[in-house]
């Protein structure tokens, strides 16, 4: 059901077909009850009601004429100014279809005068004017000077009495002088204007009272008279009445059909037939309307394709947009549909029909999108979070938390401050009492002494502040000494001792436990070096004993070897027999170099050499061996010549460790990089290839002795290589890193460039 | 027949040094420190002496000066001792060779054929006073007839290995890098030499050295050069 197709389809046309039927039905009463009103105009001009609205319209254009006067067109007939009030006609009944035949007016009061006639040059005097009522119009009604007179009855008889509370009352306020006046209302401190130069009112119901300057203003109950409180020099202001004023005006007992309605009444002429129907139309479309909204409601975004709410690119737009831009489209389109139905001849009846319905069905489509957005986000629960309103007010609230946390950690940092503060303070606190307690003290004393006035009062003050500042002077320096000593030990030289008899008595405990932990330190190297060598010289004497019975092993391996021995075993014995000898004679050798290089027990004999030239002829000396495995050698090196100073053998040691590694560790047939590369002042030579068996295990674990890569020892090699190699370099000042990354080995050297 | 002593407090490799010298044809006298050494010397004639050094009674240092004070003839010391310090001492001291145990027999072999030549047949290519002959000990190299023997025996060298042995020995003593070998020997400028010089020296060595990796004419100083030891 919700995720039928057509169901929807059929369910966004019907809505808009209910809509109309609901729409045109309340339409249709609407129209009938305002335009089908009958009017009996036989009696109609005899009712009181018909004189009261006449003089009542009269009674407007007076007051148009007073106090709107200059906004009309006019021609001045001597001292007479003439002012056309465009061609206002009366409406019998308010906005409704008819007007009243003939209808003209001239209102004259003093030297103004307003007519609806229109003033053309057989018009533009006021005897012309009058003339030309006269001749239109069947009926006359003159009011001179409030003297009714008319061509009907109930006119004369009972006109006066509409204008019997007729009375206006016109202020000007002129405070010629720039002084600011204020105008206020009475009782209450409400200022309603302020400012400088003229300003008109027309106060029926308020009173205006000028005094110094401020002008109050006093609610009046209805028409009231106005009191002469203000003074002459600054108001004009004058009241009329009906006497003042001279009213011509005619009509006929007939009525006009006003142009524009025929629309209207063709539509309901169009939809009467269907009158019966609507009673019912109208509850039964509601129902079926509010139902298929409950549906639609439940089943837009769900769709059979997708899960969940299906939205597109529409519906990632802000709400506030869509919103904005659908309405004024759908409220332009309506009201220019609307609009345009004003003044349709009855010819374009129906092409008013269809424009409206093109209109109508263009908005119902905005509107509907809009309408499915909204559920949709609404049913996503992003309506507000995706509106611009909702970004700007999450921004909003982001931007103000960030503040606020920043505030607070400000806060935090500066209650931990004051914490540690006091902390230090009261841990501190007796030498701080005592330090503040001398101080004081020798203030006191100072200024006792040089009060007192005696010169050697004043010496022996100079005296005790010279011995402050002294000790004071001395303890800092005590602290340098301390710290310079203390940056010693920490380069390495724990040869030095500190002199206690240097230093005050509040640094001679410190001193003690500085050159206890010197000597401890002292003493564990010495220590060290002392064991190393006892070592190196075990592993040497231990090499000698091991290296005769190895000879023989080796030898006599060798000659048994070359006897004829019959079977296939014997001579696989043999073999075993054979490199494992090998075997152990390299890793005597090894162990011995090995334990000599990492204690240093080596004699160097510094040159200068040229890594390039060295890399060139190692590569040479390996070229067999790398063929034999495939490796291509890719050397980069930066410049023809870079030379460090090194042992040339023990440089060449290191390489030739490197080396044998690669030909024995190297996945074959792979390449090896060899870049030899300036970084600073320093000469870097960068090694690299891939391994072949998986090196699952750490640069620093491989570096050890005795580790080799592959773990299982079985081919040949010591373990010892990268160890020496390492203890090598170090030996001549250099650094040596291996990275291993993956399968990639990598190892590079680093020596001080010369 | 040559007669060699070998003089080692270890039975066993006596012997197996006895079975190897006896193969190639020499008469082995053995002894088991330094006085009997110096017993059998005094009562044969001796052709080459191989000497240990860690033995009792009388070691191989001690032994090797009297011998000095009288005989001329070569002594390759034998020992454990592999330190720099004892090689050198021991050269110092007029031992013409010296092996590291535990060693390669062939490279033994080899060695005590060397002295023997070098101490049977002195002089006599002195005879062969040509212009166009290089020669370091008894490296010799004779331009003329474009071969190269070691100690008498003739080594094949193809024509590039040749010339860069001819050019080294010729100023034997002096290191030249793989550049100046190469624009020397070439006599082009050093474009893309890498290595090729590096693997010619290699291939030399293994031609004309006893032990490669301990060369005794032709010499690699590592990051600067190649040379031809100077030896008269």
């Amino acid at each position: 059901m919700r995720k039928s197709k057509v169901l929807k389809i059929l369910s966004y046309c019907l809505i808009p077909i209910l809509v109309l039927i609901i729409g045109l039905s309340i339409f249709y009463e609407i129209l009938k009850e305002r335009y089908n009103e009958k009017i009996d105009t036989s009696t109609y001009f005899k009712t009181d009601t018909f004189l009261k609205m006449y003089m009542s319209d009269l009674s407007s254009e007076v007051q148009r004429l007073i106090y709107h006067n200059d906004q009309f067109n006019s021609v001045y007939d001597g001292n007479i100014r003439i002012c056309f009030a465009g061609g206002t006609s009366f409406h019998i009944l308010n906005n409704t279809q008819y007007n009243l035949k003939d209808y003209y007016f001239l209102i004259q009061y003093k030297e103004l005068a307003i007519t609806n006639v229109e003033l053309t040059s057989d018009t533009d005097t006021i005897e012309e004017i009058k003339n030309f009522i006269n001749n239109n119009g069947e009926k006359k009604a003159n009011v001179v000077n409030g003297i009714v007179g008319g061509d009907s009855e109930i006119f004369t008889k009972k006109s006066i009495q509409h204008f019997e509370k007729f009375e206006n009352t016109y202020y000007s306020i002129n405070q010629d002088n720039s002084n600011q006046y204020v105008v206020k209302q009475e009782d209450s401190s409400e200022i309603l204007i302020t400012g400088n130069g003229t300003y008109d009112y027309r106060p029926y119901e308020y009173k205006y009272e000028i005094q110094n300057g401020e002008v109050n203003v006093r609610e009046l109950e209805g028409y009231e008279m106005v009191d002469n409180a203000l003074e002459q020099s600054t108001k004009e202001w004058y009241t009329t009445t009906i006497k003042d004023f001279l009213i011509y005006s005619t009509y006929s007992e007939e009525l006009v059909e006003i142009e524009g309605i025929e629309y209207y009444k063709m539509l309901i002429k169009d939809l009467e037939p269907y009158e019966p129907q609507m009673i019912y139309a109208i509850p039964v479309a509601s129902v079926l309307l509010v139902i298929i909204l409950i549906y639609l409601i439940a089943a837009i975004g769900h769709s059979k394709d997708k899960e969940g709410i299906d939205f597109n690119d529409l519906d990632k737009i802000p709400i506030e947009i869509i919103l904005t831009v659908g309405g004024t489209i759908a409220i332009c389109v309506i009201y220019f549909a609307i609009d345009s139905l004003n003044g349709i001849n009855a010819e374009y009846y129906q092409f008013a029909n269809s424009l409206l319905l093109t209109g109508y069905f263009i908005s119902y489509i905005l509107c509907a999108v809009m309408g499915v957005t909204i559920v949709k986000r609404i049913k996503a629960k992003n309506l507000i979070k995706d509106s611009l309103t909702g970004r700007i007010c999450r921004w909003c609230w982001k931007i103000c938390k960030n503040i606020y946390n920043k505030i607070k950690n400000i806060c935090k940092k500066i209650v931990t401050r004051v914490k540690r503060t006091t902390k230090e303070i009261t841990k501190n606190w007796p030498d701080i009492i005592k330090f503040s307690i001398g101080l004081i003290l020798y203030f006191v004393l100072s200024v006792f002494l040089v009060a007192i006035g005696s010169f050697v009062g004043f010496i022996v003050a100079l005296c005790i502040g010279g011995w402050f500042l002294y000790s004071f002077f001395e303890n800092v320096n005590c602290y340098k000494k301390i710290e310079k000593h203390l940056k010693e030990m920490y380069e390495g030289n724990h040869t030095k001792k500190l002199d206690e008899n240097e230093f005050t008595k509040e640094f001679k405990d410190i001193v003690k436990y500085i050159n206890d932990v010197s000597r401890g330190f002292e003493n564990a190297i010495e220590e060290g070096i002392k064991s190393e060598r006892l070592k190196t010289e075990l592993i040497t004497n231990v090499s000698h004993d091991i290296k005769t019975p190895l000879t023989s092993i080796i030898n006599y391996v060798d000659l048994l070897k070359k006897e004829n021995i019959e079977g296939e075993k014997a001579k696989e014995y043999i073999e075993v027999l054979d490199n494992k000898s090998q075997r152990l004679k390299k890793l005597t050798e090894d162990l011995v170099e090995a334990s000599k290089a990492s204690s240093g027990n080596v004699k160097l004999n510094i040159e200068k050499i040229n890594v390039v030239e060295l890399i060139k002829q190692s590569t040479g000396e390996f070229e067999d061996k790398f063929k034999a495995k495939e490796l291509e050698i890719i050397s980069d090196f930066a410049e023809d010549e870079m030379f460090i100073n090194a042992d040339n053998r023990y440089m060449y040691r290191i390489i030739e460790n490197l080396f044998s590694n690669i030909s024995k560790y190297a996945q074959e047939k792979s390449r090896v990089y060899i870049d030899v590369k300036r970084v600073g002042n320093k000469v870097k030579i960068a090694v690299k290839n891939i391994s072949k068996e998986r090196l699952n295990i750490s640069s620093d674990e491989l570096m050890q002795r005795f580790v080799r890569g592959d773990k299982s020892r079985t081919t040949e090699g010591s373990g010892l290589g990268l160890s020496i190699s390492r203890s090598l370099t170090e030996l001549q000042k250099g650094t040596f890193e291996i990275q291993i990354d993956g399968d990639l080995f990598k190892v590079e050297l680093e020596f001080e460039m010369i | 027949m040559y007669n060699i002593l070998v003089c080692d407090d270890d039975k066993e490799i006596v012997n197996a040094i006895e079975i190897y010298l006896s193969k190639e044809g020499y008469n082995v006298l053995k002894s088991y420190n330094g006085d009997e050494a110096l017993k059998v010397l005094k009562n044969n004639t001796i052709h080459l002496i191989i000497l240990d050094i860690m033995m009792p009674v009388k070691d191989g240092i001690e032994t090797l000066s009297e011998i000095r004070k009288t005989e001329s003839i070569p002594v390759i010391m034998l020992s454990a001792k592999s330190e720099d310090e004892d090689k050198i001492n021991g050269l110092n001291l007029g031992a013409d060779d010296y092996v590291t145990k535990p060693f390669n027999p062939l490279e033994l072999i080899a060695r005590v054929n060397s002295g023997i030549r070098r101490y049977t047949k002195l002089g006599t290519v002195d005879s062969n006073n040509n212009k166009n002959v290089y020669k370091t000990g008894d490296l010799v190299i004779d331009d003329d007839l474009k071969n190269v023997t070691v100690e008498g025996k003739e080594v094949k060298l193809t024509p590039t290995e040749y010339n860069i042995l001819k050019f080294l020995t010729k100023n034997k003593g002096s290191v030249y890098s793989i550049e100046q070998i190469y624009e020397n020997v070439w006599n082009d400028e050093a474009y893309a030499a890498e290595n090729i010089i590096a693997v010619h020296i290699r291939h030399i060595r293994e031609k004309i050295e006893i032990n490669p990796k301990e060369p005794k004419y032709l010499k690699v100083i590592w990051g600067i050069g190649y040379k031809i030891e100077k030896i008269s």
